[in-house]
């Protein structure tokens, strides 16, 4: 091959296990057939070659071409990435996913503004695989009464911790690599993540509860190196470009996949008790929620910041009237 | 000749001294801080949510402080089945060579070191926003120490009378 | 590519002929990364960070800390006493009860390396005190200090569950047996040779009251792994935090109780700490910048592919497996090498027919088993630096175990029944 584009995520390779696993098995499979040969796509999984936030930073002096690195990773490079803690700010997947796209009206003020400051071209953009949920070992969550001095692992990310403290549960924030023993031993009663990394992590196998409350839901995003990309011919630009799509698209519809298989909820409803907080007990953890993390939005980014909230609210909004 | 062995002994020794007092306050500030972790968690509920990133970087500048202490006493480990086994001389050539393949070394970690702080200034910690530059200096600085340290050791057995027995003995005699 | 072969020529020409490890590796591994070109050299530095950049990692220095603080102020000798009270009638008494300490160490840590720094500090010298040569204590401690993560809690548990998607209860119970066995190999291997080395041997069988004596001077040390398990099993502590406990309870025993450090000590403790914990994550950290050279020029996965190539019988597939593990951990960091080599290995496993969980043990083990190989064994390092022995003398003593272990590793890969038998018993 004349080119190679290393490509490199957090999650297994399997593409069945996680939206970045088929995102990059697509993108190696279109890119390397439609090029003859010409381009070889070297995929490293489980972030092999360091830490999302290292690895951006790899792809930023071009040492690496591509990775695509969840949120958190992206906060040390575009700390504007936080405005997506704001809880309880969409209604449901499917308006959660038409925002969370290069194409939306957010979207595109939002990688715009990314690409700028940081230099990185961004390939695509995607939700973390669906709604963060609680679990926890003491009692299913029905009710914000219910979270009173739950012990809740979060990040080491102040605008979760204030989720949690808003709420009335104790922040506990914890390394990813005591998480499970934490949980086990009960330094940590409960913790909240998207279904797929509940499962991926096994948390099922020591948490009791499973509580489905679409508090937060956050992007992954997918960037490339700029001086690579503008080094590659035309025809092979508008390959990449539309690999990267359809990959995307591939990743969006596995996390459903993954949700509704063996591999989402049902595995962890055989093993947990699972409970969904209906709407209008939504509403009540949203109010107890928004303010406080609007307010650390303001403190944190500043008049920026509070733009680019307003301007995802107001995306999904404008996306919510469309359903 | 042995005037000038005593004499990098001395200023090694010296300057060891002060990186020797940071380490133990870094170590020291690092068993508070993880104590502080734990109790902010069941005695005393306050929202420090600091104390697991601050323990990473106490606790990466201390041990990469440390290595050019390891330098000044010897105190790396070597496997040195071969070196021991060699004529005097030879000892000293190969003692001389591996000081000066490692201040090549560490010289290299400080150079592009500088470079890896500036990026680090482009990237924030997770708390407070502090920009990663402030903990990454500890890369080149420690690189830095670690080359004078050699300098100084290579000196020593560069003119001390007894040629160097292991790559990892104890130069002062013990700790102290 | 120069790199190819000129990396391990460096590496193990350095090595062989008495250049520090630490240095070798990242010596080694910059040579690498410069052989790619000079604009990946900010790599060095980065990966000398990022390697250290992992709150677990803490659990080494606090129980070296703690280590010091209990041999200084004497709270070991009372530990000593009581073990010699139990034990020392027999012949490597004290060896066989390092043993069987690992085993309950093993409740509280994940990691190997953390059981050869919190023993290396006070075993070994107790041995020693006993009449133990330091090499032998070294390599009982050695051997010993792979019981760690093999029994639950166990790091390389949870990272390989959570990659491979096997259950980690399951791999956590699989494990107990097998660290239970590698124990009773180890003491088989002890008593043994105990009469050809002249294992110290005490006279008599011990008194009630003899017992009873000990117990009254040994009590606070023996309450030592009690209170930081309590600390752990109650939930007040994740493993890492624990062993800063650890640090708390021997201050407070040796300070308070027994009024037995003055701050000169506490500085000399401290001084001691920082510096062994700077010698071994030096090797730790320049590993990383080798294991970051190896990891991005697919060279651990072209290793493994030319070496399971050689065959299609399954049972050479788990011999080459085994082979190829053993041989990557002599020179990757293991939580690298898993990373990196359980995609490749695990597929092939499930396709031999192989149940996950027992293959997953079957690779944590070897794993394991490679920390304390020469010439590249983090335990082996540990321990000559904390104890200031050296490795080759440490080996001399070592290898009767490594024998075992290995033995003990085939009868595992080639036997499920055995790994399995609990985790079935428990449903998982
Ligand atoms: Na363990
Ligand atoms: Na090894």
């Amino acid at each position: 091959a004349d080119v190679t584009i290393r490509l490199a995520h957090l999650n297994p390779e399997d593409p069945f296990q996680s939206h970045s696993g088929t995102m990059a098995a697509v993108f190696k499979s279109l890119v390397e057939s439609n090029s003859n040969g010409a381009i070889e796509v070297q995929l490293f999984p489980n972030g092999q070659l360091g830490k999302d936030n290292e690895v951006i930073d790899q792809v930023r002096s071009g040492l690496v071409e591509s990775t695509i690195s969840s949120s958190g990773g992206m906060a040390q490079h575009y700390p504007l990435v936080g405005v997506f803690d704001i809880p309880f700010a969409f209604p449901n997947i499917g308006v959660a996913s038409q925002v969370m796209t290069k194409e939306s009206s957010f979207g595109e003020k939002f990688v715009g503004d990314l690409e700028a400051k940081t230099g990185l071209k961004v390939l695509g953009l995607i939700d973390s695989g669906g709604f963060f949920a609680f679990t926890n070992s003491k009692k299913p969550i029905a009710s914000v009464e219910d979270m009173e001095g739950m012990r809740i692992r979060t990040m080491t990310l102040p605008t979760h911790e204030a989720i949690i403290s808003s709420l009335g549960g104790q922040p506990t924030p914890l390394p990813w690599a005591e998480v499970y023993t934490a949980l086990q031993t009960g330094v940590a009663d409960g913790q909240m993540n998207p279904v797929p990394i509940i499962a991926f992590a096994k948390f099922d196998e020591v948490q009791k509860y499973l509580s489905i409350t679409n508090h937060v839901i956050t992007p992954y995003i997918w960037t490339m190196n700029p001086d690579f990309y503008e080094g590659l011919s035309d025809e092979h630009k508008t390959l990449v470009n539309w690999a990267a799509e359809v990959a995307t698209e591939s990743g969006r519809a596995m996390s459903r996949v993954i949700e509704a298989s063996e591999k989402g909820l049902p595995l962890l409803a055989e093993k947990m008790e699972v409970n969904v907080v209906p709407p209008a007990e939504q509403a009540k953890f949203a109010a107890a929620a928004q303010p406080a993390v609007r307010t650390l939005i303001e403190e944190q980014y500043g008049a920026e910041g509070i733009e680019m909230l307003d301007a995802l609210l107001a995306s999904i909004e404008e996306e919510k009237a469309a359903y | 000749m042995a005037d000038i062995a005593a004499q990098a002994r001395f200023w090694s020794l010296r300057l060891n001294k002060v990186v020797e007092i940071t380490c133990v306050v870094l170590l020291v500030l690092l068993v508070l801080d993880v104590w502080l972790g734990v109790l902010v968690r069941y005695v005393i509920p306050l929202p420090l949510t600091f104390t697991e990133e601050l323990a990473r970087y106490l606790m990466i500048w201390m041990a990469l402080l440390a290595v050019s202490s390891g330098i000044a006493y010897r105190e790396h480990i070597g496997v040195e089945f071969v070196f021991s086994r060699m004529p005097a001389r030879a000892r000293r050539i190969l003692a001389i060579t591996f000081d000066v393949i490692a201040f090549v070394f560490f010289f290299l970690l400080f150079w592009y070191g500088l470079a890896f702080v500036e990026r680090g200034f482009s990237r924030l910690t997770m708390i407070y926003a502090i920009p990663k530059g402030y903990p990454f200096i500890g890369v080149p600085l420690a690189a830095a120490l670690a080359c004078v340290q050699l300098a100084l050791v290579f000196i020593h057995d560069m003119f001390d009378d007894t040629p160097p027995t292991s790559t990892g003995e104890t130069l002062a005699g013990g700790m102290e | 590519m120069m790199g190819l072969w000129l990396v391990p020529l460096a590496f193990f020409g350095f090595l062989a002929f008495g250049m520090p490890v630490g240095f070798a590796i990242g010596v080694a591994g910059m040579i690498g990364i410069f052989d790619m070109g000079p604009r990946f050299m900010t790599m060095a530095p980065d990966r000398l960070f990022a390697g250290l950049d992992l709150f677990p990692f803490l659990a080494m220095p606090f129980f070296i800390l703690a280590g010091e603080i209990m041999n200084r102020s004497g709270i070991t000798q009372g530990l000593v006493k009581l073990a010699d009270a139990l034990v020392g009638w027999m012949r490597g008494g004290m060896a066989h009860s390092n043993m069987v300490a690992s085993v309950m160490f093993a409740g509280l840590t994940g990691s190997a390396t953390a059981d050869s720094a919190a023993f290396g500090n006070t075993l070994v010298p107790a041995m020693q005190k006993a009449g133990y040569s330091r090499p032998y204590a070294c390599a009982v401690t050695a051997a010993g200090s792979i019981i760690g993560p093999t029994i639950p809690p166990s790091t390389l548990a949870i990272i390989y569950g959570s990659i491979m998607g096997v259950s980690i209860a399951g791999l956590f119970a699989a494990g107990i047996l097998p660290g239970l066995l590698i124990c009773a190999i180890c003491m088989g291997v002890i008593a043994l040779t105990a009469k050809a080395k002249g294992l110290p041997k005490g006279e008599g069988r011990p008194s009630f009251k003899g017992v009873l004596l000990a117990l009254r001077e040994g009590f606070l040390a023996a309450l030592l792994p009690v209170f930081i398990l309590g600390s752990i099993l109650g939930g007040f502590a994740t493993p890492t935090e624990a062993a800063a406990i650890a640090v708390a309870y021997a201050l407070f025993v040796g300070g308070v109780i027994y009024r037995a450090l003055s701050w000169s000590d506490l500085y000399q403790i401290a001084v001691r700490t920082t510096r062994i914990t700077g010698v071994i994550f030096l090797i730790i950290a320049s590993a990383s910048i080798l294991g970051w050279w190896m990891t991005f020029n697919r060279i651990p996965q072209a290793v493994a592919e030319t070496i399971l190539s050689l065959s299609d019988n399954p049972n050479v597939i788990i011999g080459l497996i085994l082979i190829l593990l053993l041989v990557i951990g002599l020179v990757m960091d293991i939580n690298a090498t898993l990373i990196i080599l359980a995609p490749v290995l695990a597929p092939l496993t499930v396709k031999i027919g192989m149940d996950p969980v027992h293959a997953g043990i079957m690779i944590i083990l070897a794993l394991n088993i490679s920390l304390m190989t020469p010439p590249v064994g983090a335990c082996l390092f540990v321990l000559a630096s904390v104890t200031g022995e050296k490795v080759e003398a440490i080996t001399r003593e070592l290898w009767p175990f490594i024998l075992a272990e290995v033995a003990i590793l085939i009868v595992i890969a080639f036997w499920s029944d055995l790994t399995l038998f609990i985790p079935r018993l428990l449903g998982l």
